[in-house]
């Protein structure tokens, strides 16, 4: 009876929602949340409740820092000397370089005893002559990849996603590598095994679609495995197609004009203690260029 | 001006304090609305690790406004009007433009002070329940808040730290969360 089973779930919930709750006690509030929207609305509000929890607690080491960022924005720049000009552009992109190594959590766990490199790589032969560099953050070079319409204009193209059925063309082509480097000093557990693992694209540009994915193939990064990434190893999560989502509910990208998007790429992972952090890659340029059909 | 003269004084006169290149004046605004602005922006973007950029952004580009010598009639709407553009800026810069096949994408809509204030006061009163919420718990409640949120501690470092059983953290905090979810929503199914 789900009354019953609402009760026996109210202390779990809470932890549930919090990512504190023993893997088997989590596939029993999973279960029981598929089935119970009560209860899934009491977590949601207790997630809710956690998020204004962390705003309310960190509040003074937040207040600390804007003041320090108004203290420097108040404090007058010194000019730089002509010889400084000359190598300003040579220094940011030995900053931007820097950057690479370093390690975006998100906001819902992260693993801050783990920072990680987090690079993306492509497999396109335009890239290769840099080989592995950060393409979202070191230099001009910009990703590119072919607008697949199957010589149809981007209206037809459109309406052929509309349909219902397995015939919708096939998303995007994209061949990326998310790598992630853990660069602590202990072991990384990722767990992708976890149903709540998530690779989120969100692109931004001339025009696009988002439908249920045609043949419901799921992004290769989710692939199950568990993960340990001992200090100074490297693991690569494959983004072969614009597909997003979880592996219940993924969804097919698709550019349908050419030009200039922004792509980004977070996969939303468990690690140790079913806590979750979000590997995030930056935003990567992508230009999307029309190709004669075969 | 000592802490009580700063506690005397009105937004606009501090706003206008802050144009003239006091420095404390504008700081005492952000600790005045740094809450506020923080959970307005929460709501608005429901992303808790964007918050603090977010709202840096806000207060950042206030600041330079005000030194510009624009100081407004109405600091609060003002000011969230900003926070509100600010969260604008972000959702169309990281919001795929995807839509629907048969649908045509839909614009934001944009929206004036007076709605972005009332939104900002629904926050606040949400905020204000959390914080009676908290003024009530006892001091072992509030120890754990602290260790889980300020910290970042899981249950079993907590433990670990406090020398008690897993079980009882986990069991506390449980009872911690259901009681300030409560307070923050005083009409929701009590199961």
């Amino acid at each position: 009876m789900t009354s019953n089973t609402c009760a026996d779930m109210a202390e779990r919930l809470e932890l549930y929602a919090a990512d504190e709750c023993d893997p088997p006690d989590r596939e029993v509030v999973e279960r029981h949340l598929d089935g119970c929207p009560t209860c899934a609305a009491q977590v949601e509000e207790t997630r809710r409740l956690m998020q204004l929890l962390d705003l309310r607690l960190q509040e003074p080491e937040r207040l600390l820092r804007l003041h320090e960022r108004l203290e420097a924005e108040r404090r007058p720049r010194k000019r730089a000397m002509p010889w400084m000009r000359r190598l300003a552009p040579l220094a940011a992109l030995l900053l931007i370089s820097l950057g690479m190594g370093l390690f975006l959590g998100g906001g819902d766990g992260g693993s801050p005893g783990n920072p990680l490199t987090v690079k993306v790589l492509s497999e396109s032969r335009s890239l290769e002559m840099v080989p592995g560099v950060d393409m979202a953050r070191s230099g001009p070079e910009k990703m590119s990849f072919p607008l697949e319409r199957e010589g149809k204009t981007a209206k037809e193209f459109r309406a052929e996603l509309t349909v219902k059925d397995a015939h919708r063309p096939s998303p995007p082509r994209v061949r990326l590598v998310l790598q992630v480097r853990n660069e602590g000093t202990k072991p990384l557990f990722l767990d992708t095994k976890d149903p709540r693992t998530e690779l989120r694209l969100h692109v931004v540009g001339p025009a696009g679609s988002m439908v249920a994915t045609p043949t419901g193939e799921i992004p290769a990064a989710l692939e199950p495995r568990t993960i340990t990434l001992a200090p100074g190893q490297k693991e690569d999560f494959r983004i072969d197609r614009l597909v997003t989502g979880t592996r219940d509910h993924p969804q097919a990208l698709y550019w349908t004009e050419p030009g200039e998007y922004t792509l980004t790429i977070n996969l939303r992972v468990a690690t140790t203690g079913g806590r979750m952090m979000t590997i995030d890659s930056g935003p990567i340029r992508a230009q999307v260029q029309a190709v004669k059909p075969q | 001006m000592d802490k009580a003269d700063d506690d005397r004084r009105t937004d606009g006169q501090l706003a206008a304090q802050a144009a003239r290149g006091d420095s404390q004046a504008f700081q005492e605004l952000t600790v005045r609305y740094y809450r506020r602005v923080s959970a307005f922006v929460l709501k608005r973007v429901q992303r808790a690790d964007l918050v603090e950029d977010l709202a840096q952004e806000t207060f950042l580009e206030a600041f330079r406004s005000l030194r510009a010598g624009r100081v407004p009639d109405n600091f609060a709407g003002w000011l969230f009007t900003i926070a509100h553009n600010c969260c604008g800026k972000w959702l169309r810069r990281r919001k795929p433009r995807l839509f629907d096949p048969d649908q045509t994408p839909e614009l934001t809509a944009t929206e004036d002070e007076s709605s972005a204030l009332e939104e900002a006061e629904e926050q606040a009163k949400r905020m204000a329940a959390l914080e009676t919420g908290l003024a009530g718990l006892t001091d072992e409640a509030r120890q754990l808040l602290e260790l889980k949120h300020r910290q970042g501690r899981t249950c079993e470092q907590i433990a670990v730290q406090l020398g008690k059983p897993i079980g009882t953290i986990k069991s506390l905090l449980s009872r911690t969360y259901k009681l300030l979810r409560d307070r923050l929503d005083p009409g929701g199914d009590p199961t």
